[in-house]
């Protein structure tokens, strides 16, 4: 019928809670990058929604009543060559649009189906007391991690087991919010995740499926900013596109208020994040006027937290966490890596795909954290490197200052080895990936190519535009996903067939459905479960509930483990969640910039111990809270500040909406925590 | 352990402002001396996670600051330090003569080499001797101003000490530097900030500091182990001993006696090689980065000083990585006429080291005195 194939992009496209109805989109460029053709805008910014790639500015994060818009993510459809696109990258491809020819056909509708749900009351714990080793061992041998909420109640029935069956069915659908999936296209163009709106898969309506959202009733719940009676809705625009809503980042719990006891895992309570798989099927018709379906491949979508500097790239982002996975695991470009032999020396990496991501993010740190003086200077010169640099003569020399992740007892050694942030689970300094390594000593080495020899195409752009805009590198849980992402069997290991970086869902079967029964199980468990496992909700459940807590807490901490006689304080999650900020409001007339402030102060927020300063000391404080946290973003985009001119490069926090700011301002690193009394 | 030539005198003797700075001038050079020194040995063991990468790094870390504070006590007394190219030559280490210590630390700490090389036994025993303590005894060692060369590090600061209480009225707050406050939390003045005889309990503290940190003062009969660098000089950033001085982490090292993996090198790689050109970009930086301390301990604010410095540990590692022996100046066998000519400074002239002479001179040098 034709020679092309389908893939949906963004692989993985990530939604964002907001308290708006409004919303703008994800971002389509690259965080931290310099945008092709926009000299001066450095890559991240959202979209302005309607638009094909304006990007936002400051006014336009919230609504006219203050209230933080939701990020929205689109999706769209590309064909490819049917034989050109089994290699990675496979450059080119033509977004299918309707109204486009495809072959000898036209295209008159896009079919699209998405189903997300939240699981993560039905999913294992994270924090075990005692122990900070690596997350993902508690899943080997069989074994899991302790279920969350094996002793909390709903409504009237008490769930308390002695061996929770993570499949029970009263079990799911205590802990499960699914709505079912919902279908948008031509004829219905907007459908909500909610209980009233008729689940639709494709163009079969599914009356029966039983819906759940257990926190779903004001009247049954503690629920300060709502009950999570949805999980956001989809649309299509006017070119066939999908665009995917999330949640309003509430937070409920059962049974009234209960206590946010812990920073990851708190039983009883739920969040409207979510994830699950998108689905896309063309309509074409020829010239005779018959209709033909075209499946057009699947994709994945994430509702995750806020995206508090959307432009500040990770020094490890999600995309460096599936890139590294899939040269590692399915030999994704065996000139580089293949499983037989590992990396190719001989390899060339490109410079500015490959190379200046990681001194650009290096470079950015400064603006969510409070480096020293120096430290300053040193990281705007490893931003400041070209291509036309011989490596030996730059500030990056020998990669004296790179934690090398070949050697493990360089992720226990703090300062001068950079990243100089926390690392993952069981590991106390973060190190690049592997393969971010490899292109590093690449590069040192004078092997690299100034321009890529072959460059992504627009979709394989939108993957990685949408993943370097997450969290990698220190999942402890994460933000946006976690540790799961490096196991293989969360992908389709056929992506030759059907593209990179595709979660490996469990077939769908809605026919099997059963009216009262909950249509969705525990699903995927790492390390056990096998490929073509992954439910609608099981690629966030790992995260923290509800994500509030974990964003709160995640400022600055103590290492884990702990390094002997270190009081030293280190990052988290800089990039994505922002910890000390350099306030727009505050700018000279001269352009000076003014002090460092944490991004979350205030009422609240306050205590003597700089371990725990920089967030609210009762976890439920974030709840209310977090909308009101402002955005960093670069100041030729700060358009909120009447009367004063942004420096153009730097990269400024507007828009808060907490109350007053801190005295005195932040002291730069290094700090300690308060040593403890005896 | 004691200075023999300091047993001898039997008053204290006067000192000049010229005398005093001459010697805060050693102490500088002294300082300087020790980091390319530590941070070549550093750089040539393969994993830096090992308890002798770790031990050098905090050390030179220490010695940064050590730098930084005598720059700081010269510019207290009128002088703005220079920086001159340090020679690693031999077994001369610059304004230590342990013919003056008895017993001899040499003894003890042999064989040993002040060349610059990897990390190994000769570059251990050197360390050892470095920072080999001086006891404090009945015998306190007086500041002799004519005498250039000490027994130990502690002695050479006891001198400085007893010049620089006599000159106390000297003292001026000017050109004073401070990047390392935030690394000790409980450091109290690392800067003069007080003119006359009110600034001069702020050089005796720096003056105990460097002293304890380094070398771990201790009294006489007290085992060095015993020693701890009191609170108020710790690290509190990234020290995993940060009470041991150096002294206590190079013994450590010592009485372990294991060596981690180095690097192959050699000390004159072919021209065009890679470990050639690696030599050559870290002369150039390293000569650049001279510059920049000038100019920073003499109240400038040179911009490229972060990105020379942090290049440094770079161009070094590259050196190891391409089989050559990092190297920061002329071959010793080059001229000062050569070194001129090359608008380098060569510290110490050659006839100076042939005699084995205190190269307490450097040539050229344009140290700046402030009124």
């Amino acid at each position: 019928m034709t020679s092309s194939v389908f893939r949906i992009h963004p692989a993985i496209g990530f939604a964002r809670v907001g308290d708006s109805e409004e919303y703008y989109l994800a971002p389509e460029t690259m965080a931290g990058m310099p945008v092709p053709g926009k000299p001066g805008l450095t890559g991240g910014l959202p979209v302005k929604p309607g638009t094909e790639d304006e990007p936002i500015t400051a006014s336009d994060l919230r609504d006219a009543d203050g209230r933080l818009k939701r990020q929205a993510a689109r999706f769209r459809v590309f064909a490819y060559p049917a034989d050109g696109a089994a290699a990675y990258p496979a450059g080119g491809g033509t977004e299918v649009k309707l109204g486009d020819r495809v072959g000898d056909k036209t295209v008159v509708d896009i079919i699209w189906t998405v189903h997300v749900a939240n699981k993560k009351g039905n999913a294992y714990v994270l924090d075990v007391p005692g122990y900070d080793g690596s997350i993902i061992e508690r899943y080997a041998d069989g074994r899991t991690p302790p279920l969350r909420n094996v002793q909390s109640e709903v409504g009237q029935t008490s769930l308390t087991v002695q061996v929770p069956n993570v499949n029970d069915p009263e079990r799911v659908k205590a802990w499960t919010t699914d709505p079912g999936p919902r279908a948008v296209g031509r004829d219905l163009r907007k459908a909500a995740f909610d209980a009233a709106t008729e689940a639709r898969a494709g163009t079969t309506a599914l009356p029966g499926y039983t819906k759940l959202f257990p926190a779903g009733d004001p009247n049954t719940v503690y629920a300060p900013r709502g009950a999570i009676d949805t999980l956001g809705h989809i649309e299509t625009d006017d070119q066939g596109r999908l665009i995917v809503l999330g949640g309003y980042g509430r937070a409920c719990s059962v049974n009234g208020y209960q206590v946010l006891g812990s920073d990851v895992d708190n039983d009883g309570w739920f969040d409207d994040t979510s994830d699950g798989p998108v689905t896309a099927t063309l309509v074409l018709q020829g010239a005779d006027g018959a209709l033909v379906h075209v499946d057009a491949g699947q994709a994945w979508v994430v509702t995750a937290d806020p995206a508090y500097a959307p432009q500040i790239l990770n020094t490890v982002s999600l995309w460096d966490e599936l890139y590294d996975t899939f040269v590692r695991s399915f030999d994704l470009q065996p000139e580089l890596y293949t499983r037989q032999d590992g990396y190719k020396r001989d390899y060339a990496p490109s410079f500015p795909d490959h190379v200046e991501p990681v001194f650009k993010a290096a470079s950015l740190q400064e603006w969510t954290t409070n480096l020293p003086g120096m430290a300053r200077q040193a990281h705007r010169m490893v931003g400041e490197i070209s291509a036309k640099d011989d490596p030996a003569r730059t500030i990056m020399a020998g990669l004296a200052f790179v934690r090398d992740p070949n050697l493990p007892t360089q992720s226990n050694l703090g300062a001068p080895l950079m990243p100089l942030g926390l690392g993952d689970s069981g590991k106390a300094f973060l190190s690049p990936t592997y393969t971010q390594y490899f292109f590093l000593e690449q590069w040192d080495k004078g092997r690299f190519e100034a321009e890529p020899s072959r460059p992504l195409g627009a979709g394989e752009r939108l993957d990685r535009a949408a993943l370097s805009a997450c969290l990698g590198g220190r999942f402890s849980p994460g933000i946006d996903l976690t540790f799961t992402v490096r196991q293989p069997d969360v992908y389709q290991m056929d992506w030759w067939e059907v593209g990179p970086f595709r979660i490996a869902a469990r077939p769908l079967s809605y026919s099997r459905a059963v009216p009262g029964q909950p249509f969705l199980t525990g699903g995927y468990v790492p390390l056990n479960s096998g490929h073509d496992t992954v439910e609608p909700g099981d690629m966030t459940k790992f995260m923290s509930v509800p994500w509030h807590t974990d964003y709160n807490s995640c400022a600055t901490h103590p290492t884990s483990p702990s390094v002997r006689n270190i009081t030293t304080l280190y990052w988290s999650w800089p990039a994505q969640r922002p910890v000390h900020v350099r306030v727009a409001a505050e700018v000279q007339p001269d352009g000076e910039l003014g002090p460092y402030r944490y991004s979350v102060r205030g009422t609240g927020t306050g205590d003597p111990d700089p371990a725990n300063q920089g967030r609210y000391q009762d976890r439920g404080q974030i709840i209310p809270n977090w909308s009101s946290i402002g955005v960093v973003l670069q100041g030729s985009a700060i358009d909120t500040v009447p009367g004063k001119a942004m420096p153009p490069n730097a990269f400024l926090e507007a828009e808060s909406r907490l109350d007053g700011l801190p005295d005195p301002a932040v002291e730069p690193w290094p700090m300690n925590e308060l040593e403890p009394t005896v | 352990m004691t200075n023999a030539g300091a047993a001898e005198q039997t008053s204290e003797p006067t000192w000049t402002i010229e005398q005093l700075r001459d010697h805060l001038q050693a102490a500088v050079d002294l300082e300087f001396w020790t980091i390319p020194f530590y941070m070549s040995a550093m750089y040539s063991i393969k994993d830096a996670g090992t308890a002798a990468y770790q031990a050098i790094l905090s050390v030179v870390n220490q010695e940064m600051l050590h730098v930084q504070l005598a720059a700081n006590l010269a510019n207290a007394y009128g002088l703005s330090p220079r920086f001159a190219q340090p020679v690693y030559y031999g077994q001369h280490i610059p304004h230590l003569d342990f013919d003056l210590d008895h017993p001899d630390p040499r003894a003890t700490f042999s064989p040993y080499s002040a060349e610059i090389g990897p990390y190994d036994q000769e570059r251990l025993n050197t360390f050892c001797l470095i920072e080999y303590p001086m006891w404090i005894g009945t015998e306190t060692p007086r500041g002799n101003p004519d005498v250039a060369t000490y027994g130990s590090i502690g002695e050479f600061y006891s001198a400085v000490a007893v010049g620089a209480a006599q000159l106390k009225d000297h003292i001026r707050p000017i050109n004073q530097v401070n990047h390392f406050a935030r690394f000790y939390n409980h450091f109290k003045g690392m800067t003069i900030t007080e003119a006359g005889a009110a600034g001069f309990p702020q050089v005796a503290n720096i003056v105990t500091a460097i002293c304890d940190q380094g070398e771990g003062r201790s009294d006489q009969g007290v085992s060095w182990t015993q020693h701890s660098v009191p609170k108020a000089y710790q690290n509190t950033a990234d020290d995993t001993d940060p009470n041991w001085s150096h002294f206590q982490k190079f013994m450590t090292l010592w009485n372990a006696d294991t060596y981690p993996e180095t690097y192959e090198a050699v000390t004159s790689p072919a021209a065009g090689s890679a470990g050639h050109k690696a030599q050559l970009i870290l002369e150039a930086n390293f000569d650049a980065f001279l510059d920049g301390l000038d100019a920073m301990f003499s109240g400038g604010d040179p911009k490229a000083f972060m990105t020379q410095m942090f290049a440094l540990g770079g161009n070094i590692l590259n050196c190891w990585k391409n089989g050559a022996v990092p190297r920061f100046g002329l071959p010793i066998g080059a001229g000062v006429g050569l070194a001129a000519a090359a608008g380098r400074r060569q510290y110490p002239p050659q006839d100076r080291i042939a005699r084995g002479l205190p190269p307490i001179r450097t040539a050229p040098r344009k140290a700046v005195v402030s009124a």
